[in-house]
C-alpha cells in the first residue's frame, strides 16, 4: 500500500474503525514513511479520547440527527402579544356592543317620533283601563291593539306600560297620571331614572380602555444592551449580540430583570462550547440572584470557534 | 570438548521460528527508532529526540518484551512515545531547563489519572464538539458511523457507496475539514493559556 492509500486510513485509526488488515497495513506504511508515522503519532491523543466510553458517547449525542425544535407557544412572544391584542380588541368590542349607550342611541330617536304621536291618537287603549280599573291586567291584555294595523298604537300602549312600571311601586297612583306619562316620556325625561346596569356597562368599559393603557404603558420599556465587549473568539460579535438581546427579552428573564438598573455592567465566561459558566452584575438589584441562575442555563447558539471567552454587556433600558 | 560435561546440561538452540520472530521485532524496532527521532526531532524534544527515542525502546525491550507483532508494537510505540514528549514539554516549562532528564516511567506507577492528561482529554472533547459542529451532513454521519463501531464495509453499505475507496476517500476528506475546524492540531498549542 503506497502512502497516498495509506493516509486514508488514518481517520479510521482514530475511532478504532479498522480492521487487523486495515490496521498492519497502515502500521507497515507508517514504518516505511515519516509523515504517516508522525501524522499517526500526533492524533494519538484523540484516539485515546475516543476510545473513552463516555467521550464517545458525548460525541455521538452531539452527532444525533437534529430533532425539529418545537416552541411552545407560551415562548412565543410575538404570537403572544397578537393574540392579546386580539382578545383586547373583541372584549372592548363586546362591551361598547352589549352596552345600552349604543342601544340608546336608536331608542332616543324613536321615542321622540312615537310621544307626538302618542299625544295624537285617541286615548281609547287608557281608557278601557281606566273604567275597569287598573288591578285586572287580563283587560288590559285584551285591550293591546295589534301593532301592524296602528303605528301609533303600540307607542301609547308601550309609553304606558313604562309609565306604569314606575308607578307601580306607588299604588295611590292617581289616574291623572297615566295620562301625563307619554307626554312626560316626550319631554324626554327618559334619563329620570337611568337603568343601573348600562351605568355599570359603562364603568366597566372606561376600566377596560384604563387597563389597555397601562399595558401599553408596562410593555413601552424593553431591555437594551448599551454597550457591548469582550473575548469573543472566532464568533461573530454582531449575532453573538442579537442573540443576546433575544436571550433577555425572554418572558422569566424579563421579569426577574424587572428592577436592574440602567447602566448595570453584565460579565458573562463562557466555555468553548458557549455554554455561560459564570454570570456576575456590578451591582445588586432585587431579583438578581434569579437572574444569575437562569444566565447559567445558557448555550449561546453564535458561538463558534471551540474558544473560551468573556463577554461585558452594560444594560439600559428604552422607554 | 570436556567429555564429563552431561549432555543435558548443553544449552538449546532456538529455533527457526523463533529466529524469525526475534529478527522481525529487531528489524520492526529498528525502523521505529528512526522514525521515533525524527518525529521528536521535529516536534519538541530538539536535541533530546536520541535520548527519548532510547527511552521508549528501553520500556519497550524491559516491559513489553512479549510482544512482537507490528500491530502490537507499533501502537504501543505511539503511546509511550506521546507520554514521554508530554513529560518533556512539562518539565522544560516547568522548570525552564531544557537539560533536564526525563525521569518519568511509563505506564505511570499510580492507578489514578495523571490530572494533566485529564484536562488535556476534557479540553479536547470541547473543542471537538465545536469542531463537529462545521462538518457537512455526510462527514458527521460517517463520523457517527465510525464511532458506533461499525466498519467501513458496513459503512459503504449504510451510506450506499460504489466502493470501499469511496468511503475511504470521504472519511480522508472528513478528518482533514475536522483538523482545519480545530486549527490545524489535535492537540491545543502550549503556551496560550486556557482555551
Amino acid at each position: 500500500m503506497n502512502r497516498a492509500e495509506a493516509e486514508k486510513l488514518l481517520g479510521g485509526h482514530a475511532t478504532g474503525t479498522l480492521t487487523e488488515a486495515e490496521r498492519s497495513l497502515l502500521f507497515a506504511a507508517a514504518l516505511d514513511h515519516q509523515e504517516l508515522f508522525d501524522a499517526l503519532t500526533d492524533q494519538e491523543g484523540l484516539r485515546e479520547l475516543l476510545a473513552e466510553p463516555a467521550a464517545r458517547a458525548q460525541l455521538l449525542a452531539a452527532l444525533a440527527p437534529a430533532v425539529p425544535k418545537v416552541v411552545p407557544f407560551w415562548r412565543r412572544p410575538g404570537l403572544l402579544a397578537a393574540v392579546a391584542s386580539l382578545l383586547v380588541g373583541t372584549t372592548a368590542g363586546l362591551v361598547y356592543l352589549r352596552s345600552p349607550e349604543a342601544g340608546r342611541v336608536p331608542a332616543l330617536q324613536e321615542a321622540p317620533k312615537a310621544a307626538p304621536k302618542a299625544v295624537e291618537a285617541p286615548p281609547a287603549p287608557p281608557a278601557p283601563a281606566r273604567e275597569k280599573g287598573p288591578g285586572r291586567p287580563a283587560t288590559r291584555q285584551q285591550e293591546v291593539p295589534p301593532p301592524l294595523a296602528q303605528a301609533a298604537a303600540p307607542a301609547p300602549a308601550a309609553a304606558a306600560d313604562l309609565a306604569s312600571r314606575p308607578l307601580a311601586l306607588k299604588s295611590e297612583a292617581a289616574p291623572s297620571r297615566l295620562e301625563a306619562a307619554p307626554s312626560r316620556m316626550a319631554g324626554g325625561a327618559v334619563a329620570s331614572a337611568p337603568p343601573p346596569a348600562a351605568m355599570k356597562a359603562k364603568k366597566d368599559a372606561q376600566e377596560v380602555d384604563q387597563m389597555a393603557q397601562q399595558n401599553q404603558t408596562k410593555v413601552a420599556p424593553s431591555l437594551r444592551i448599551r454597550a457591548f465587549s469582550g473575548l469573543t473568539g472566532a464568533s461573530d460579535p454582531r449575532a453573538l449580540r442579537r442573540e443576546l438581546e433575544g436571550q433577555l427579552l425572554t418572558p422569566a428573564l424579563a421579569a426577574a430583570l424587572a428592577d436592574l438598573p440602567a447602566g448595570t455592567t453584565l460579565e458573562l465566561k463562557v466555555d468553548a462550547t458557549g455554554k455561560v459558566l459564570t454570570a456576575t452584575f456590578d451591582r445588586s438589584f432585587p431579583g438578581a440572584a434569579r437572574v444569575q441562575a437562569l444566565l447559567v442555563a445558557w448555550r449561546l447558539r453564535t458561538w463558534t470557534g471551540g474558544l473560551a471567552g468573556s463577554l461585558e454587556l452594560t444594560l439600559g433600558w428604552d422607554l | 570438548m570436556d567429555s564429563d560435561l552431561p549432555l543435558s546440561t548443553a544449552p538449546s538452540l532456538p529455533s527457526v521460528e523463533e529466529e524469525a520472530v526475534a529478527l522481525g521485532r529487531e528489524s520492526i524496532l529498528a525502523r521505529l527508532r528512526e522514525r521515533i527521532v525524527a518525529f521528536a526531532a521535529s516536534r519538541y524534544a530538539g536535541a533530546h529526540a536520541e535520548d527519548l527515542a532510547q527511552e521508549v525502546l528501553v520500556v519497550i525491550h524491559e516491559k513489553y518484551g512479549h510482544l512482537h507483532r507490528l500491530e502490537d508494537l507499533v501502537p504501543l510505540a505511539f503511546q509511550i512515545l506521546r507520554f514521554k514528549l508530554a513529560a518533556h514539554r512539562r518539565k522544560a516549562y516547568r522548570h525552564g531547563d531544557v537539560d533536564a532528564v526525563d525521569v518519568d516511567t511509563f505506564p505511570p506507577a499510580s492507578d489514578a489519572p495523571d490530572p494533566a492528561a485529564v484536562l488535556e482529554r476534557k479540553e479536547l472533547l470541547a473543542r471537538l464538539l465545536g469542531g463537529i459542529a462545521h462538518l457537512g451532513e455526510r462527514c458527521r454521519e460517517l463520523f457517527r458511523l465510525k464511532l458506533q463501531g461499525r466498519t467501513f464495509a458496513e459503512i459503504q453499505q449504510t451510506l450506499g457507496a460504489a466502493t470501499l475507496n469511496t468511503v475511504y476517500t470521504w472519511d480522508h476528506r472528513c478528518r482533514k475539514q475536522l483538523l482545519e475546524a480545530l486549527g490545524g492540531s489535535w492537540d491545543q498549542p502550549v503556551g496560550r493559556g486556557a482555551p
